[in-house]
């Protein structure tokens, strides 16, 4: 056939780099022994943590020290958003009107997969430090302030109107800093400051912290999903992978604040009367 | 989404209220759907499907078009688990999860760029829409003389080669058969009254040179993508219509392997997986 015309030629087996399994003598079915990345699982078991295991898994090599710390404080400083947020009232609302345990984190993590400064705005905010950073960068891979001033000045530019922008806008030309409620998320600016100081000589945790103070007129500042963008680019984790790294942080949080209002009766979270809410129908041009 | 700029007053102004278009139950009397009373205007008297696409986009569409896209999603979900969403489905019931996590578990695999109808459906939308822009202007800068036929050509030369294939969503398929729906939509289409509109005939022209050039025409999502268009749908309103069209067939094979032992469905020898990575190794 001509080469133009044979397209989807689909392989006869699946292949992974990430883990072997090898079969026991008497079944080709089951596993005998398992390694992660050429590491025996019942070694890791007794020796790494979990955020070692984890990391290598996505890297297939161990971190260093100081990697696992980042990581660590990472997913401690945002494993919970706190009973306010989107995705995990999501998994309060299923878990007090009495869905089945199971879907708690699933629906939670559904929700926190959006665009609007969700799981998704993570790859966004990933690539958009990453572009940033090495516009900043001098030759010998050190942050150059000049260089600095220069890509936050055309940057700044670039967007219209900046004083009066909405958070949504924000989003799109700046990934990971904007507004919560109006005002710098002043929480998660600490919290950032804190998992920086874990890597003083990070050019991205010099970026992000420059970048930041230089928004501050703005009212913009660095979110949790900034943090973890900056993060997870520092390790070089990837920016597609950043999407479900972020879930899997987030997940704890989800899960624990849904699972509590499961073991409440239905009533426990209001319900809005009637005159609380305001319908106002609209007829579309074309009826 | 309003693009205004928030203050502590805007979300004092929020707090404790719901405000909406789409709705309201008022609870023991009637339930309002935009402008319609669901008892007295639309109950017994409209389709589940003019219901959804009501709620969606705030149209009560004809019978019609209600009938073409009913019909369009029983050719979404068939029962057959060797389609990616359809053996989440299968896995599912093999891990006896209830129904409703089967399905919806099959529905988030079919929201995929590559197949399934939802996100594909506002990709092929979102290319007809601005490709049929881009032939009006090429038609009005060849003038009277224009070649059809190379127009068509830049236009699909203008798109990146995947698998050996221009990659355009909605004209090639991701196993290489001709698509066994157009001819019963061509047909359904024709019979319940609709003509054929402008992204129709362009993607015709499209289908017809892929046809001729890489033995891959248009697929069923670019003919809906192009007659959704055609009914003045917009790409976000195309995927939000079509965002659950795989379901029926998910649940089919959630069913078929409900009963089924752990592992029966399609059970892998370790072997069975290549394995690529480092090399076994001490800690």
């Amino acid at each position: 056939m001509n080469n133009k015309k044979q397209g989807f030629v689909y392989n006869s087996s699946a292949s992974t780099k990430l883990c072997l399994e090898v079969p026991a003598d008497s079944n080709s079915f089951l596993t005998e022994k398992r390694y992660l990345a050429g590491y025996d699982i019942e070694t890791l078991t007794s020796k790494v943590s979990y955020i070692e295991s984890l990391y290598l898994l996505f890297k297939q090599e161990l971190p260093s020290p100081q990697q696992t710390t980042l990581l660590n404080a990472l997913f401690v400083a945002l494993i919970n958003a706190g009973p306010r947020d989107e995705a995990v009232r999501a998994s309060m609302a299923a878990g007090v009107s009495k869905t089945r345990a199971e879907h708690l984190l699933p629906i939670g993590l559904t929700v926190l997969g959006g665009a609007n400064n969700g799981a998704q705005t993570v790859e966004r905010a990933y690539s958009f430090i990453e572009q940033q950073v090495n516009k900043s960068q001098s030759d010998n891979n050190y942050l150059d302030i000049k260089l600095l001033d220069n890509v936050i000045a055309k940057l700044l530019n670039d967007i219209p109107n900046i004083k009066d922008i909405s958070p949504e806008l924000m989003v799109q030309y700046c990934p990971g800093f904007g507004q919560h409620y109006g005002s710098i998320d002043k929480l998660t600016a600490r919290l950032s400051q804190s998992v920086f100081e874990v890597m003083p000589n990070s050019i991205i945790f010099s970026w992000c912290q420059a970048f930041n103070q230089k928004m501050t007129k703005y009212n913009v500042g660095i979110n949790p999903v900034g943090l973890a963008a900056a993060v997870f680019l520092e390790l070089k984790l990837g920016a597609r992978e950043s999407i479900g790294l972020y879930q899997l942080l987030r997940a704890p949080g989800i899960l624990a604040q849904g699972m509590e209002q499961t073991h409440k009766p239905i009533t426990a979270i209001p319900m809005l009367k009637d005159q609380e809410y305001h319908f106002t129908p609209e007829v579309p041009d074309n009826e | 989404m309003n693009n205004i700029k928030k203050d502590l007053s805007y979300w004092h102004e929020k707090h404790n209220k719901i405000s909406t278009h789409i709705g309201k139950w008022i609870g023991g009397e009637d339930v309002k759907v935009r402008q319609y009373s669901l008892f007295n205007d639309l109950f017994g008297k409209i389709s589940y499907m003019q219901m959804i696409v009501l709620n969606i986009t705030g149209r009560l569409i004809s019978k019609e078009l209600s009938t073409w896209l009913e019909n369009n999603f029983i050719c979404m979900s068939y029962p057959d688990a060797r389609i990616w969403c359809n053996q989440v489905g299968a896995f599912a019931g093999e891990n006896q999860t209830s129904p409703a996590a089967a399905t919806v578990a099959g529905i988030l695999s079919a929201d995929s760029r590559a197949y399934g109808g939802s996100q594909t459906t506002k990709i092929a939308m979102e290319y007809i829409q601005t490709t049929l822009i881009i032939y009006k202007k090429k038609l009005q800068i060849a003038g009277k003389d224009y070649d059809e036929e190379k127009i068509i050509q830049e236009i699909v030369h203008n798109t990146p080669i995947k698998h050996n294939k221009p990659a355009i969503v909605g004209f090639v398929r991701p196993v290489d058969k001709q698509d066994e729906r157009i001819q019963p939509h061509i047909t359904m289409s024709k019979s319940l009254g609709f003509e054929i509109g402008e992204h129709m005939k362009l993607a015709n022209k499209i289908s017809n040179y892929l046809l001729k050039n890489y033995n891959s025409g248009i697929n069923i999502g670019g003919y809906t993508a192009a007659f959704l268009s055609d009914q003045n749908f917009t790409p976000d309103e195309g995927y939000q219509i079509k965002n659950s069209c795989v379901s029926s067939g998910v649940t089919a094979c959630y069913i078929d392997n409900l009963q089924h032992n752990n592992n029966e469905f399609l059970p892998l020898k370790c072997s069975d997986v290549k394995y690529t990575g480092q090399k076994i190794r001490e800690l």
